[in-house]
């Protein structure tokens, strides 16, 4: 490796975040411009792993999507397996932007399932992600299906960790409002017994709503508290804290509220995920709501100036910012709605509304 | 149900595997006997606490062989304890519930570190429990044992000898083993005796914490941390733990260090040196800090050369951060210079506790320092009236490339812009925005940054207007945009800017010429999710001569060339790679060029 990489990459180790990323764009271009096709490859692959991780899953797909055609170009690039494990992140994150087609989904999914016969896997990968995306886009009978099949196959080295597939089990069944069953099934979870890197993290999301659907009113508080305090500066947990902020409504809880509305909405404005958005404007159309309903109607909020709804002077009616809110999350709903060619999103609202004790 | 059958088990094997590979080499078999030795007495102690302990080392060279022996004035062993406990490995006198805490060993494997270095060990030992007959035992790297009772008894304790092997000679050296002696020993409550030909020495040292409290003064500690790391500390900070039992000094590194760096601290457990490299003592954060402690109470791993990873360990850590904490507080109020000395070496460590830590957050940020377009600053300076004033507006960029697309010439102009694209700095911005709502704090684009440059008069607007026009017709294709505006430094003739949208998009585009219809579809379609917002703009310097220059020429074709030059050109210069088109229009826009000059 040149010197040139090397002061860079020497800074790589000691950074984390938007910085690590930056550097590693820098390190692109450098191979870039000296053409070495190599580097640039082993740059964009551990860009794309880094850029997930951080939050910006658009920078990772951009990175994996050149990484994909070089090496169908020339497969020496890179280990099989290495590249289809990062396929897997891949399809895990496609279906959480509304902009991307039904269609370029399920080709995208079966993309990968050829890889994976081609490469002598059995079809239970194929499967994990049928169910997956099936889930994410609202069909969950089918994603159920899928989700029988492949666990009555035999784990494969292609095979996601146990922690997440059961995470995937119990998301399904919280979706499904089988409430008592996703407890059951995420009682080890719960119990700290099976973790991984994002599990229990996104797992706390789903079974706080089954908690509060129960009325075990203290148990979701605690698993909401203990769950935030895990995520809070992660940004590819948006969506998730926007879940755990449901218990925040339900609890009444302003001043935590506040605190997080505040905290995290700047993550709205540069964040493209829309299903991640969708799930944190709830959450915050719903607190406003509350507020309204609780408080005097003007209160300072601090808006990020992005915003369409952002006031000089930082004072808001908590009706008005409500409906604001109330309304972006529509557009996403709308859209998710019509990608998918259902109404869950439309569900969702609703028992979102009815977690967050509204009405 | 029960199981009739034993594990049959190799021990040569085993003592091989324990002895060889637990153990990080050959030397710790010093630490080992030592160890036994210690509990040893630790164990008659309890019984007799006016006991006085001693272990007596004597090192024997003759002509065939090295040989040494290491006697304690200990409990000493009965003849069914020696079957009981030396001769069956993994079984400890001390892990009983009672008084597990007085011990330093637990595992009983520790003795087998001896066959690293001796293919044989004998014990001789009388029990201070039960009047008898001395025991001897004699146990060989081969897994066999022989056990006899001498015909007299001895005064109680234990002696272990030890015949260097063949290859490990030089374990047994004179000088070897009083290095390892001092090492491991020279803090230990007992009293260690070396003898060589005749000469007894003394190995004790006291040791910083030896008199409970911290008696020693500050510049005894540093002297004392010079000594053991070789290093000229900034500071040391007497440490404590009431959980671990710890008690020890921390000190403050005289040079900054990587967050990713190993710490090694130098850790004694009950007095004996457990290692000099251990990590995990203190918090993350604390990275800037290297300590000698020892614990009375932290459970050592197998090897002996660090601590279990348990929440005893974990409530430790956190009382350790608060001494840190607490003192960095201290300073704060009374010796401001010293704590800016240690902020200017170590604000990383500071910063990513003051992210994490609310109350110390408030404490400390002021005074921390960022980068901006004008140097380092703090907000405290940054706020003050000769700088730009409380209520001056404070702008950052969140990411570092747009603060390199901008730093120079904004600090040309004047322009404070805080750069949030390092680790911790755009949090610590985003909590001053939290914790302080009146202050204006507020992230921009590069591209922002453009509007508070100087606009130009009428008149030179009337001037650049056609250049301007043309410019922004031509960078049309590159989805970029053209102004014109006067900036510092004045050779610049242009900048390019991009926003953050719109860097992304270039990176989209590139990943599309070689994408599938497939994938080219999906990253049309996540781009579209990132919004076309994305917004470049070259910006052209009117106080540049040579852009002025530019204005007075009337030649279309030539400005249309020299535009696209100069817009790659700031491409080039902002370090963005050039895409297959671009680099064919730079280069058809050379030969253009030097065609012109040709034909003039
Ligand atoms: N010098 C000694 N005096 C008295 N008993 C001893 C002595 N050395 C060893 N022993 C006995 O032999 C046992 C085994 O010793 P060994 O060093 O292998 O294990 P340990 O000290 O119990 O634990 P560890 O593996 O942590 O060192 C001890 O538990 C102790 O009962
Ligand atoms: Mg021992």
């Amino acid at each position: 490796m040149s010197s040139d990489y090397s002061e860079l990459y020497e800074r790589l180790y000691q950074s984390d975040g938007r910085e690590e990323l930056a550097i590693y764009e820098e390190l692109i271009r450098l191979a870039d411009s000296n053409k070495d096709l190599p580097t640039a490859y082993d740059f964009r692959s551990a860009y794309c792993s880094r850029a997930c991780e951080e939050g910006f899953p658009e920078k990772g797909i951009v990175a994996f999507s050149w990484c994909l055609a070089q090496y169908d170009k020339d497969p020496s690039l890179d280990d099989p397996y290495n590249l289809i494990w990062q396929y897997k992140v891949m399809l895990e994150l496609i279906p959480i932007f509304e902009t991307v087609t039904r269609d370029q989904i399920i080709k995208m999914q079966e993309d990968m399932a050829k890889r994976l016969a081609w490469m002598g896997e059995t079809e239970r990968t194929a499967h994990y992600y049928r169910s997956w995306n099936l889930m994410r886009m609202g069909d969950y009978e089918k994603a159920a299906e899928f989700q029988e099949t492949y666990l009555g196959m035999t784990r494969t080295g292609m095979s996601d960790c146990d922690a997440c597939e059961r995470d995937r089990q119990v998301e399904l069944l919280v979706r499904m409002h089988r409430d008592e069953e996703a407890l059951q099934k995420g009682k080890t979870i719960m119990e700290g017994k099976m973790y991984c890197g994002e599990v229990p993290e996104f797992t706390n999301g789903h079974l706080v709503k089954a908690l509060a659907r129960l009325g075990k009113e203290e148990e979701a508080t605690k698993r909401a508290t203990k769950g935030y305090e895990l995520i809070r500066r992660e940004r590819k947990y948006l969506g998730t804290i926007g879940d755990l902020m449901l218990i925040t409504v339900r609890n009444r809880d302003f001043n935590l509220g506040m605190r997080q509305v505040t905290k995290h909405l700047p993550w709205v404005v540069d964040s493209a995920a829309g299903e991640l958005k969708y799930r944190f404007l709830n959450a915050v159309a719903l607190f406003f709501e509350a507020l309204s309903k609780d408080k005097p109607r003007t209160t300072k909020v601090r808006i990020p100036r992005e915003l369409a709804c952002y006031r000089k002077g930082d004072s808001y009616d908590m009706g008005e910012l409500a409906a604001w809110f109330a309304e972006e999350t529509r557009r996403y709903a709308d859209r998710f709605n019509q990608r998918n060619g259902n109404s869950r999103y439309d569900e969702m609202i609703r028992d979102n509304r009815e977690i967050a004790a509204l009405d | 149900m029960s199981l009739g059958q034993n594990f049959q088990v190799n021990l040569s094997g085993v003592i091989r595997l324990l002895s060889d590979h637990l153990y990080g080499g050959p030397e710790v078999y010093a630490r080992e006997l030592l160890q036994n030795g210690v509990d040893a007495i630790t164990a008659r102690r309890l019984l007799d606490p006016t006991h006085h302990g001693t272990i007596r080392v004597e090192v024997v060279e003759s002509e065939d062989a090295k040989t040494i022996l290491v006697e304690d004035n200990g409990i000493g062993l009965t003849e069914s304890e020696v079957h009981q406990f030396l001769a069956t490995i993994g079984q400890s006198s001390k892990s009983g519930d009672f008084s597990r805490d007085d011990f330093i060993g637990q595992f009983g494997i520790g003795l087998l570190s001896a066959f690293v270095v001796s293919d044989e060990i004998t014990v001789i030992t009388q029990s201070a429990r039960e009047p008898g007959a001395a025991v001897e035992w004699k146990g060989r790297v081969d897994g066999t044992y022989a056990v006899r009772l001498l015909d007299q008894s001895l005064s109680p304790g234990t002696r272990v000898y030890l015949r260097a092997k063949e290859g490990k000679e030089e374990f047994f050296t004179a000088e070897k083993v009083k290095g390892l002696l001092c090492h491991y020993g020279h803090h230990l409550p007992h009293e260690i005796q070396l003898e060589i030909d005749g000469n007894v020495e003394s190995i004790n040292e006291d040791a910083p914490w030896s008199d409970g409290g911290l008696s020693r003064s500050n510049q005894e500690l540093l002297d004392y941390g010079k000594e053991v790391f070789g290093i000229d500390f900034l500071d040391a900070i007497p440490i404590a733990s009431e959980t671990g039992r710890v008690s020890g000094v921390a000190y403050v590194l005289p040079f900054s260090v990587s967050p990713a760096s190993r710490q090694s601290h130098r850790v004694y457990l009950k007095q004996m040196l457990l290692s000099e490299s251990v990590d995990g003592m203190v918090p993350d954060w604390a990275f800037f800090i290297r300590c000698v402690v020892n614990s009375d109470r932290l459970r050592p791993n197998a090897a002996r050369e660090a601590f279990y990873e348990d929440d005893l360990l974990e409530q430790t850590r956190a009382e350790i951060g608060q001494c840190l904490k607490t003192y960095l507080t201290g300073l704060a109020e009374n010796h401001r210079a010293k704590l800016d000395r240690i902020i200017r070496l170590h604000y990383l460590p500071i910063k990513a506790l003051a992210v994490e830590d609310e109350e110390f957050f408030r404490l400390f940020i002021q005074w921390l320092p960022f980068e901006t377009s004008i140097g380092s600053i703090t907000l405290d300076e940054y706020f003050s009236e000769e700088h730009f004033g409380p209520e001056a507006t404070l702008r950052y960029v969140r990411d570092l490339d747009q603060f390199r697309q901008i730093a120079s010439v904004a600090g040309a102009q004047g322009l404070c812009v805080f750069n949030g694209g390092y680790t911790y700095d755009a949090d610590l911005l985003d909590l001053v925005a939290e914790e302080f709502p009146s202050r204006d704090i507020r992230a921009i684009d590069a591209t922002d940054l453009v509007q508070n440059f100087e606009e130009l008069t009428f008149e030179e607007q009337q001037d650049a207007f056609d250049l301007v026009k043309l410019a922004d017709l031509v960078l049309q294709k590159y989805k970029c945009s053209a102004e014109a505006r006067k900036f510092d430094p004045a050779e610049l003739p242009t900048l390019y800017t991009a926003s953050e949208s719109a860097t992304f998009m270039r990176s989209v585009e590139q990943s599309q010429e070689d994408a599938d219809e497939l994938w080219g579809g999906i990253l049309n379609n996540v781009a579209s999710a990132v919004g076309n917002d994305g917004y470049a703009q070259l910006v052209l310097n009117y106080r540049n001569p040579l852009i002025r220059r530019l204005i007075r020429i009337d030649d279309e074709k030539l400005h249309k060339r020299i535009i696209e030059i100069l817009y790659l050109q700031s491409l080039l210069l902002g370090h963005y790679p050039l895409s297959s088109s671009e680099r064919t229009i730079l280069g058809d826009g050379l030969l253009g060029l030097i065609e012109y000059f040709l034909g003039e």
